[in-house]
Parts: C-alpha cells; sequence; structure tokens
C-alpha cells in the first residue's frame, strides 16, 4: 500500500533469495530450504499496522528527545499504555499490573519487549516527575528484564500517537475525560505485524499469558506436527 | 493484474442495474450509478496514514475495482467422513486431546450409531474473493466458508481439528448443545502444530423423560472462539456451517412442505489492500466492517434459479456488521428458522434485520418472480460501534437470475405452515434471575463492570433448572449482539415489549440496541460447564465483553 511495506515485503524477499541460494550452495541437490516468509509466519492481513503510527517525537524520562517509531516500534516487540502520573484512578494499578508482569515474563525468559508508557498529561508531566514516578513505584532498568521507558512531550503528539494505536473513544465527551482514558496495554511485534491490546488492569497472569502467546515470533515448522492418520478428506 | 494503484476506487455498477435495484422508487437518491464514487488522490489518502490532522482513526476504502454479479455463486463442499479399515476406527477419539471428558466413555451407551470420524486442517490458502485478485487467507481445509459439516440429531461424530497455523485457536460450535470440551471455550486452545478432538454428540435435552426434539438444531456454524484473537481468525477465514437434521425435518422434505433446493447464503463484509491482501486493523477495538460484500467467499455473486421455492440458510458471518435484507422487488418470503433452531410455523417477512452471527433459515418463492431479483443489504454502516441507519441506496449483495417457467407441484410450505413444536419455558418454572450490564470501561468492554477472565466463573446454574436472565445495554451509543453458548434461549421481552414474532421461540444471539433491555429463559439441560456468553461483536469479545458460566449439578 506504501512505499515502505513494498520495501519490507521487498526486503524479505530478497531476504529469502540470499538464504535459498545459499542453501542451494551448501546442500548441493536437496530440496531449497524454505525462504524466511513461509517460516516467520505472520497474519494474512497485507496491512502493516505499524504504518498507521503516526510519527512523532518524544522526550523519555531521562530527558532524551525519542523518535517514537524508529526507537520502540521498528522491528521490535512492544507494549504501550497511557496513563498520568497523578492519576488515582486507573493507572496505579496499571503501574503495578504491568510491573508485575514484565517481572513474571523475564522469569519466563523474554526481556525483549519493550514497554512503554505514555503520558497523557505532559505538560504536568516532565521528565523529572517521570522519573520520580518510576523509582516510587520501584521500576528500574537492568539486565535480564525487558527495558520499560516512560515518555512526554506535546500533547497533541501524544494524542496523535494514542488515537492511531486505537486508544481511543468515539465519543469526544469519554475521551476527553482523563478519568476514563484508555487503560488497555497495547502490544504488537513489528516483524510478525501481530497486534493487539489487552487490559491493563485483568490480573496480571492474563496480561502474561496474552504477551507471552502474541509477541513472539512464530513459526510453521511443526515438528510434531506429523499425523497418526493420512487425511482422507481434504479438497 | 491492474489493480487501480492510483487509489482510485470505482464502483462499477451500470446505471440500468442501479435503476432495477432501487425498484423505480422515485424518493430514493441516485444510485451510486457508473460514475466515480470516490476519487482519492495522494493528498485525500494522507488521511488514512495519520500523523496528519490526526483525528479518530479512518478505514481506507479497498482500493481494488469490482464488478458485481461476475461469478456464480458456489456453495461450500460438504466434509466427508473418514472411512475405517479393516473394521478399525480412523483414529482413536481423544488420543490427541488433553484429558478425556466423560462424555467420551457414553458415547456408546448414547446412540446405537458408530461414532463418524472427520479431519479438519487448519491452514493458511489463498481465496479468490474478487475475481483475479487472490487473497491469502486461514481456512478450515483450504477453502472459505471451510466446508460445510452435515449432522443428523442422535449421530453423533467426532472432528479432529488440526491446527497449521500460528496462533492458538479454539473451535466454537455456535448454537449447538456440545459438552464443554468440545464447544471451544476461548483457552481450550489448540497450540500451533497440535491437533484437537472434539466430540459433538448431536443431542437433545430430555423433557419430561422424553428427548426433546423442539431442540433439535438445524442451521447452526462453527468458528474461531480463541481468546484475543477471535476477531482477527474469523475475519481471516475461520468459519463454516454446521447443518443438522432430524426426522421431523426430514419428514417436512419427503412429504415436499419445505423445499428440497437448499442453499446456504454465508454474508460478510471484508476490506482490501490494493495487493488483494485483507486490510485488517488489530487495533480497532470497535469492530471490523469490510466495504466489499461477499457472500459464501464471493463478492456479489449471481445465482440461476427456477421458478420455485428455495430454501435459504442466511448465516451473518461478519464480525461487526448488521444487515437489513430486502428483495429488490419488495418480495414477501417466509421465515422458518430464527438461529439453529426451526420456528413453530413458517412467517412472512418483507424484511429482516440480521446481527452478526444471527442465522435466518427462509423459503422464498420465486415462482412468480421478475428475470432479475436481487438480494439488498439497505443498513449502512461506517464503523463496529453501530450501524448509521438505513442507506440512502442499497448494496445488492447477489443476484437472482429467474428462468424457466413456473415448476409444478412445489414445495407446499406458506403462511403459517407447522413445521417444528416448541415448548416453551414457563415463567413458573424460573429459580435464578441473574442481571448483566454491557458495557464499556477504560476502553474495553466490560460486563457487570468486569473484564473477562477465563478462570473465574460469572454464574453456576444448576443443571436441568430454568433461569431468567436480563440482558442491559446502558451505553447510549453501541449495539451489542448477545450469544450464550451451550442452550438456547426463549427472549421474553425487549424493553418490556414481546419481542418480534419470529424472535419469540428459541435464539442464541440476541441484539441490545443502545439503551435497550432483553429478558430470556432458558433452561440448562444438556452439559456440565463451564461455557461462555458474550458479545457477538467479535472484536468486543476479543476485548473481554464476555463472561462464563459454570452449569453444575
Amino acid at each position: 500500500m506504501t512505499l515502505k511495506n513494498t520495501g519490507w515485503k521487498a526486503s524479505i524477499v530478497l531476504g529469502g533469495l540470499l538464504l535459498a541460494i545459499l542453501s542451494i550452495g551448501l546442500a548441493g541437490n536437496r530440496p531449497v530450504a524454505t525462504s524466511v516468509e513461509s517460516e516467520v509466519d505472520r497474519p494474512p492481513s497485507g496491512n502493516r499496522q505499524s504504518d498507521r503510527f503516526a510519527k512523532v517525537r518524544l522526550v523519555d524520562h531521562q530527558g532524551r528527545e525519542v523518535d517514537f517509531y524508529q526507537e520502540f516500534v521498528k522491528d521490535k516487540k512492544l507494549a504501550v499504555n497511557f496513563m498520568y502520573t497523578v492519576c488515582k484512578g486507573i493507572c496505579p494499578g496499571m503501574t503495578a499490573n504491568i510491573k508485575r508482569a514484565r517481572e513474571e515474563l523475564a522469569a519466563k525468559g523474554i526481556t525483549d519487549i519493550c514497554f512503554v508508557s505514555i503520558s497523557i498529561e505532559p505538560d504536568k508531566d516532565t521528565p523529572e516527575r517521570l522519573a520520580a514516578y518510576m523509582e516510587v513505584n520501584g521500576i528500574e532498568n537492568r539486565e535480564g528484564i525487558s527495558p520499560w521507558v516512560f515518555l512526554t512531550g506535546d500533547l497533541a503528539s501524544i494524542d496523535r500517537l494514542r488515537k492511531s494505536m486505537g486508544v481511543f473513544d468515539r465519543d469526544p465527551v469519554v475521551d476527553a475525560d482523563r478519568t476514563q482514558h484508555g487503560g488497555v496495554l497495547t502490544f504488537g511485534n513489528d516483524q510478525t505485524n501481530w497486534w493487539g491490546a489487552t487490559p491493563a488492569l485483568q490480573p496480571f497472569g492474563g496480561i502474561v499469558s496474552t504477551l507471552e502467546r502474541l509477541t513472539q515470533v512464530r513459526t510453521r515448522n511443526f515438528p510434531g506436527g506429523s499425523t497418526m492418520v493420512p487425511l482422507g478428506n481434504l479438497e | 493484474m491492474s489493480l487501480g494503484n492510483d487509489g482510485v476506487r470505482r464502483v462499477e455498477i451500470e446505471r440500468s442495474v442501479a435503476e432495477k435495484v432501487i425498484g423505480g422508487q422515485a424518493d430514493r437518491r441516485k444510485f451510486f450509478g457508473s460514475a466515480t464514487v470516490a476519487a482519492l488522490s495522494g493528498a485525500a489518502w494522507a488521511k488514512f496514514a495519520y500523523g496528519q490532522a490526526g483525528d479518530e482513526p479512518e478505514l481506507p476504502p479497498t482500493p481494488i475495482p469490482v464488478r458485481p454479479f461476475q461469478t456464480v455463486l458456489p456453495v461450500p463442499p460438504v466434509l466427508q467422513p473418514l472411512t475405517s479399515r479393516n473394521g478399525q476406527a480412523p483414529f482413536v477419539p481423544g488420543s490427541a486431546f488433553h484429558g478425556i471428558a466423560p462424555e467420551f466413555a457414553d458415547v456408546a451407551k448414547y446412540s446405537q450409531f458408530p461414532l463418524k470420524y472427520y479431519t479438519v486442517d487448519m491452514r493458511p490458502s489463498r481465496h479468490e474473493f474478487i475475481p483475479g485478485v487472490k487473497t491469502p487467507v486461514w481456512t478450515y481445509n483450504g477453502i472459505v466458508p471451510g466446508p460445510t459439516i452435515k449432522a443428523r440429531i442422535g449421530e453423533p461424530i467426532v472432528v479432529r481439528f488440526r491446527n497449521r497455523l500460528s496462533v492458538e485457536t479454539s473451535v466454537h460450535l455456535h448454537g449447538g448443545h456440545s459438552p464443554s470440551h468440545a464447544d471451544g471455550f476461548p483457552t481450550y486452545f489448540i497450540e500451533p502444530g497440535k491437533d484437537r478432538d472434539y466430540f459433538y454428540p448431536n443431542t437433545v435435552p430430555m423433557h419430561n423423560g422424553h428427548l426433546d426434539y423442539s431442540e433439535s438444531i438445524s442451521t447452526a456454524w462453527y468458528h474461531d472462539h480463541a481468546m484475543d484473537i477471535a476477531g482477527p481468525n474469523v475475519f481471516f477465514g475461520l468459519s463454516g456451517l454446521y447443518l443438522c437434521t432430524d426426522r421431523i425435518e426430514e419428514n417436512l422434505i419427503a412429504s415436499n412442505v419445505l423445499p428440497r433446493l437448499d442453499v446456504p447464503l454465508v454474508l460478510c463484509d471484508r476490506r482490501f489492500n490494493a495487493d488483494g491482501t485483507f486490510y485488517y486493523d488489530m487495533l480497532d477495538h470497535d469492530g471490523a466492517i469490510g466495504d466489499i460484500f461477499l457472500v459464501n467467499g464471493k463478492v456479489q455473486p449471481k445465482f440461476q434459479v427456477q421458478r420455485r421455492k428455495y430454501r435459504f440458510r442466511i448465516l451473518n458471518g461478519s464480525n461487526a456488521r448488521y444487515y437489513d435484507l430486502r428483495f429488490s422487488d419488495g418480495r414477501e418470503f417466509l421465515q422458518v428458522g430464527n438461529d439453529s433452531w426451526l420456528l413453530p410455523f413458517a412467517m412472512p417477512r418483507e424484511s429482516m434485520m440480521l446481527s452478526p452471527a444471527k442465522r435466518a433459515d427462509i423459503i422464498v418463492d420465486f415462482s412468480d418472480a421478475p428475470s432479475v431479483v436481487y438480494l439488498n443489504n439497505w443498513m449502512a454502516q461506517s464503523s463496529g460501534r453501530k450501524p448509521d441507519g438505513t442507506a440512502l441506496t442499497p448494496t445488492p449483495l447477489m443476484k437472482f437470475e429467474v428462468v424457466g417457467n413456473r415448476v409444478r407441484n412445489d414445495a407446499k410450505v406458506e403462511k403459517g405452515t407447522p413445521i417444528r413444536p416448541h415448548v416453551p419455558i414457563l415463567a413458573s418454572e424460573i429459580q435464578t434471575t441473574r442481571v448483566f450490564d454491557f458495557g464499556r470501561s477504560n476502553g474495553s468492554w466490560v460486563i457487570n463492570n468486569q473484564l473477562y477472565e477465563p478462570t473465574r466463573m460469572d454464574a453456576s446454574p444448576k443443571l436441568n433448572t430454568a433461569e431468567r436472565w436480563i440482558f442491559n445495554n446502558n451505553s447510549g451509543g453501541w449495539w451489542h449482539p448477545i450469544h450464550v453458548h451451550l442452550e438456547s434461549y426463549q427472549v421474553q421481552s425487549i424493553n418490556g415489549q414481546a419481542p418480534p414474532l419470529w424472535e419469540s421461540f428459541k435464539s442464541d444471539t440476541v441484539n441490545l440496541e443502545g439503551g435497550t433491555s432483553a429478558e430470556i429463559f432458558m433452561k440448562f439441560r444438556t452439559f456440565k460447564g463451564p461455557f461462555a456468553f458474550h458479545c457477538h461483536n467479535v472484536e468486543h469479545e476479543d476485548l473481554r465483553m464476555m463472561m462464563n458460566f459454570n452449569v453444575v449439578e
């Protein structure tokens, strides 16, 4: 649909060709290995979800300016929620759940999902305040656990990003009401193009299993996939 | 393959066709005509890419020119059972199942008939929805819709579903009395690369010590129900029909009351990219709305009919779209089934609103029809929130070409013809009342302000009791079609008023318009839980508008 999409596909085809050439070279007469395209399985939708994301520049909790798409989305695994530091509604619960889920995922060896919390009250949530929020909530970035970044910026950019990620209400009154703001964790894997959202307020175990299932790269090489009975009724 | 990648979508419906479709009604606005409906320049496309004016997402129209009525309506093939060899079962049921449910043990007692064995592969494939355009899909046995499973009450079957996709699946037989382990409970996954055996007993519950054949299912369907991802899985192609029959229905056909000509019409809407792939927004939690209309997996097909009565099993297989169906010449038709169940008698209809997942079993008499009749959708809908209302002009979903002379000795069904006895659930039988409020909370969908939690049981009805459930949709702006697994239910009232006649008997899905309340009676008589009930706007279901009930002894 867009040039970017075409480029992405072209690079995969190219990669597949390279791999095919390599495997011919290495394996002699053996059949050509399956291409990368068929090994990494994607949903059959052709639109790249992240093409829809607003391309905005934001500021992280260390005061560093970041290109949201380049830094957190492109070819990466991501889990995003929208919050603000003085929220007395759903944010404390969301933060606690995400924190616990991130730890549980690390215990399962999953340390490559970038968690991003974005302030919807960015005029008040300065980088210093976000850093303090992290400290108060015991959120630290270290080896062996997925990174977690807090972002602020200008409200218009954040609103655009939020809406482009499907976190909005079609009722403008509800959408503008911060107490009713989206309590979902929007996640995805830009390589597999599988995206989704799950409530951040559910028991953390649900977040863990959903992220574990749907952010990981899937293949369709099923070693145990052979069946006991030959198929008799396939077209 | 030229797909008009200049972004121009042409709606190539000729003016003459359009006039026929409208039926010469002067008060309707002109049909689309042959002119370009929306010419989207590169600049106009920008609004679909975001980052510009930055308002709510809008869906990009399918940029592929579509010519309606080019393809002949296909009928999904019937799934054939595996044959046994040397008296051996083709496979041992349950061998691939993680824990054998007690129902398996009672198969011999249940029926004198031997089990029939089937396998269905869930695998990627390609399908031509639009002529000349191959779309990658996820399928049951390589085809969309999946193969039709034909079953008979009293004859249990076992289907080995083999997941060759890259995500978890769970197969729900929608509108059937299935044991919990074979009901497609959201987390009873078939993991990628694994198999799972689904045991369909094709049974009916007991009533006063006898089998209650008023509960025999007729037009059911199977589709994916996996936690979090039923929306994309169904959209990508995982659905098919499950048609069941019994002696009552067979007798109606044998005695020429119901027509032998029995054609399923699976209605779906989809959206496509220029390269023919599906456009599916995985972060649109309002519900996926397509702009290309499919019947049995083909865009606006044509179908040749004789001058006689036909039976059509219509399924709204869309994720979030509502249909308002009427024939282009305004002809009356008969409804003989609502959802899975045949009605007590044939009822005349002229238009029919079908919410997602609902089925209507109808009889259309073409004996006096003009040579061309269209099945039109008059419901406009631009988002998953709810329909926009009656369209200014209809969209013809398919074209009937009526040929030949009037056929003699046609099926006898007419207004009021008895079809299947009905056993009402009486108010005096009700032991428990439960209230469920369907709403929205912080961007997710909730019931009684709770998010779906697969391990939590939200109701535990006792086996062999009847309950009153009240479904409230307090949000003004959203519509929710509510589906309950396991048993049929009998709608008592909608907003305190008696429901329409065709919805007064058995249903498995009832629509809640904004601010609507529905009262249903339900009897739990077949299997013990857990089972789910949920909104059948599948994207709402995925974002947790679902609850569990556990039928207990």
